[in-house]
């Protein structure tokens, strides 16, 4: 489990629905130390819509218990990305798409529960991988034209999970162009190349984390995270990709 | 943990904790929180010590994990092999868990059968199997392993039924082999402690009245639910008697499957009446019901859940000792919380409080006992309490540092009516035994270490002795149908 602050930060967390749109996901300030797969296109200007996140009822209340990371972000309800504006016809891509993991025998569910479509954070609706630093990967199944991404870990209880890093590369492997789109391993324990992250690290909630994906074109997505602030598991509910497959 | 954390000597059973100085920690291995089983004796007859036990895990739900975490705790003698539930849901979990948590006790990955049969008849090197299945399963499943001679740890309630309860001591009678069951409070130091230092020996004087309870509140006491997509295929519960996912869920709560909460909750802490005193009841009269649990509104209008089984009971023991009439009171409560679960021993010199909990570990002294003297030497029984945990309960009037409340700053008559009625304050003592492992482990180390010596003798917690304590705490049900006493005869607990 990573170092953590040696102060202890109470979290009031607020658990509002209401807030202001903000099209900007909060973390949008990507770090990306590997060279990117293709230029990142600028978004499309017209024919514009707004895409609105399918958010899962939430899973707890009251409380929450204390976490303690050096770069934990203080919530703030006005900042939750409930909807953003995208080109006509993006989708939801990693829906029902493969998905692979550095750990191929799930603890609890299995891979397939990552592109389901159901963010639940109910038993039977998340898997938990091993231990430490480990991946999943979704295969959008060509190169796609991307403009957010929304992942949920479990947010059944209130934790952090630590070193969550979001990548896109048309290489299966990341070995090469890799775009770093969101980095909270602040003192890159993960080693991957992605240099020291920028972004916080959160509290999960029914509404996730929604990453700005800037238009970049890439075939697969991979989500690390190193445990969390609760125990050293990782668990995902739901990644959503949103864009326009080749072609559109 | 890692395989390099394991220590690889410095033996110390649960004989070893009876007699190190001031507070005993049971795990106390190079600080590696590790236990071993296999005690100096063993060593010393060089009885197979240190051998791996090859075993496996039939009921991977919550108390199945439990023993695993338990287990994981013990630096040797165990090897898991195999794991066994109907529902994958709980089982590949506790299989994966074991190759994380339990990496020292497992070599190569652990096997994943869905049924018992199965797994018996594909691993015939399993030597020991833990049953950790709702209760109306272990009569036939410990009767199978038996009959292929496996030795068997069996959770408790022994059974849902004293019948099938019997029927396990006649399976063991019949098979020979090590039978241990899952009341843990008997190889805990600490309770062994009080037993054999604190009232075998006489400080409480004669024990005229126990008390035992465990308070759970509602919200501890919700029906579980299905995850999504999880359903067994109905053959698959019908194979194993369940009607219905939410019964298999929530098997406690049905006579069917189940004891309730008297059983599940209430068996640990019965059992001590007996096991503190060596002997059994004579007489039981219980009261009780589903008295929240019923289905109607709740108090935000919607229906409470609905149970079968009783969900609070009280129960009114009596015992002859060596000493005369001893009175035991234990009542089980899932609609409060309030003080948690302890039992209490109270003598006419001194009272004790122990749970497994160790926010319970006093002992207290009726005034004019001076207990000084247990207090010295290398091994003391007791220590004296230090003065931040004088006021844990309430048998020490608590001297309030801040202005007190109402009402306890009374005066005039209302005063000298209150020193009138009041007993002079008791003296706190500390037991000196702390358990730093998971309270299963010392009870699964127990076990082991039974099965390495090949002695149903070594156990702490045998079947026989077991059964007594399922016929005392299910008879309950009885008075609870004929609302009249029972009274026990010597038949009641023979097999």
């Amino acid at each position: 489990m990573k170092k953590i602050a040696p102060s202890l930060l109470l979290l009031s967390l607020a658990l509002s629905s209401c807030g202001e749109k903000k099209d900007a996901a909060p973390a949008a300030a990507a770090s990306s130390a590997a060279a990117p797969a293709a230029a990142a296109p600028s978004a499309p200007a017209g024919d514009q819509e707004e895409i609105k996140i399918d958010f899962p009822k939430p899973m707890f209340i009251g409380t929450p218990v204390p976490a303690q990371l050096p770069n934990l972000e203080k919530p703030d309800p006005s900042k939750i990305v409930k909807s953003f504006m995208a080109p006509k016809g993006t989708v939801n891509l990693a829906k029902g798409k493969t998905v692979t993991s550095s750990d191929p025998a799930p603890i609890i569910g299995d891979l397939t529960l990552v592109t389901d479509g159901d963010a639940d954070g109910s038993d039977g609706c998340f898997v938990e991988l091993s231990p430490g630093a480990q991946w999943v990967q979704i295969d959008l199944g060509a190169p796609s034209t991307l403009s957010k991404i929304a992942m949920w870990h479990y947010h059944k209880q209130a934790q952090a999970y630590v070193d969550v890093v979001v990548q896109v590369s048309d290489d299966k492997e990341f070995k090469t162009g890799v775009t770093t789109l969101f980095n909270s391993d602040h003192d890159e324990t993960l080693k991957i190349g992605a240099g020291k992250g920028g972004d916080p690290a959160y509290i999960e909630t029914n509404h996730g984390r929604v990453v700005d994906a800037k238009g970049v074109k890439a075939q697969f997505v991979r989500l690390y995270s190193n445990g969390n602030t609760s125990n050293e598991m990782n668990h995902y509910c739901e990644v959503q990709v949103f864009g326009q497959a080749a072609g559109k | 943990m890692t395989p390099s954390s394991i220590p690889q000597a410095s033996p110390a059973g649960l004989s070893a904790f009876m007699d190190r100085r001031h507070f005993l920690r049971t795990s106390a291995v190079a600080g590696s929180g590790l236990y071993l089983a296999t005690s100096k004796s063993a060593l010393a007859q060089g009885q197979a010590a240190g051998r791996n036990v090859k075993c496996a895990l039939v009921g991977c739900g919550a108390q199945g994990d439990r023993l695993r975490v338990a287990a994981s705790k013990i630096a040797s003698g165990i090897e898991w092999v195999a794991v066994c539930d109907i529902w994958k849901y709980n089982r590949s979990p506790v299989a994966r868990r074991m190759a994380f948590e339990n990496k020292h006790q497992v070599s190569g990955a652990v096997k994943e059968y869905e049924t018992l049969e199965e797994m018996l008849e594909k691993e015939p090197q399993i030597e020991a199997v833990f049953i950790a299945t709702p209760d109306h399963l272990h009569a036939p499943f410990s009767r199978l392993c038996l009959e292929k001679g496996k030795a068997v740890y069996c959770e408790k309630m022994m059974s849902n039924t004293i019948e099938g309860a019997r029927d396990m001591v006649r399976a063991w009678k019949q098979t020979g082999g090590i039978f241990q069951i899952g009341h843990q409070r008997h190889s805990n130091p600490r309770y062994i402690h009080l037993r054999e230092k604190i009232i075998k020996k006489g400080l409480l004087g004669r024990v005229t009245h126990c008390y035992g309870q465990w308070n759970r509140g509602v919200a501890a006491s919700q029906p579980l639910g299905v995850p999504k997509n999880q359903e067994i295929p109905a053959a698959m519960l019908a194979k194993y008697g369940f009607d219905s996912m939410e019964q298999f869920r929530n098997w406690r709560w049905f006579a069917k499957y189940g004891g309730g909460p008297i059983s599940d909750l209430g068996a640990h802490q019965i059992d001590m009446f007996n096991w503190m005193y060596e002997t059994t009841p004579i007489s039981l009269f219980a009261a009780g019901g589903v008295d929240y649990y019923d289905g109607t509104p709740g108090p935000d209008g919607s229906p409470k859940a609905k149970f079968e089984l009783p969900d609070n009971v009280m129960c009114l023991y009596e015992y002859k000792t060596k000493d005369g009439t001893m009175r035991a009171y234990y009542q089980v409560l899932t609609t409060t919380g309030s003080q948690g679960y302890y039992e209490k021993h109270m003598g006419v010199a001194g009272s004790a409080i122990i749970s497994e909990s160790p926010s319970y570990n006093q002992v207290y002294a009726e005034p004019s006992n001076d207990w000084s003297a247990y207090a010295t030497g290398d091994n003391p029984i007791l220590v004296k309490a230090p003065d931040a945990v004088k006021n844990k309960f309430w048998e020490h009037p608590r001297s309030w540092a801040k202005p007190p409340p109402k009402s306890y700053n009374v005066s005039g008559t209302a005063k000298a009516v209150a020193d009138a009625r009041e007993s002079k304050a008791l003296d706190p003592w500390e037991i000196p035994v702390i358990l730093d492992v998971y309270p299963h482990t010392p009870h699964v180390a127990n076990f082991i270490e039974a099965v390495q010596r090949k002695s149903h003798e070594h156990l702490t917690c045998n079947v026989v002795d077991a059964f007594k304590s399922c016929v005392t705490v299910l008879t309950a049900y009885e008075c609870l149908k004929s609302g009249q006493k029972h009274t026990f005869t010597p038949k009641d607990f023979e097999v």
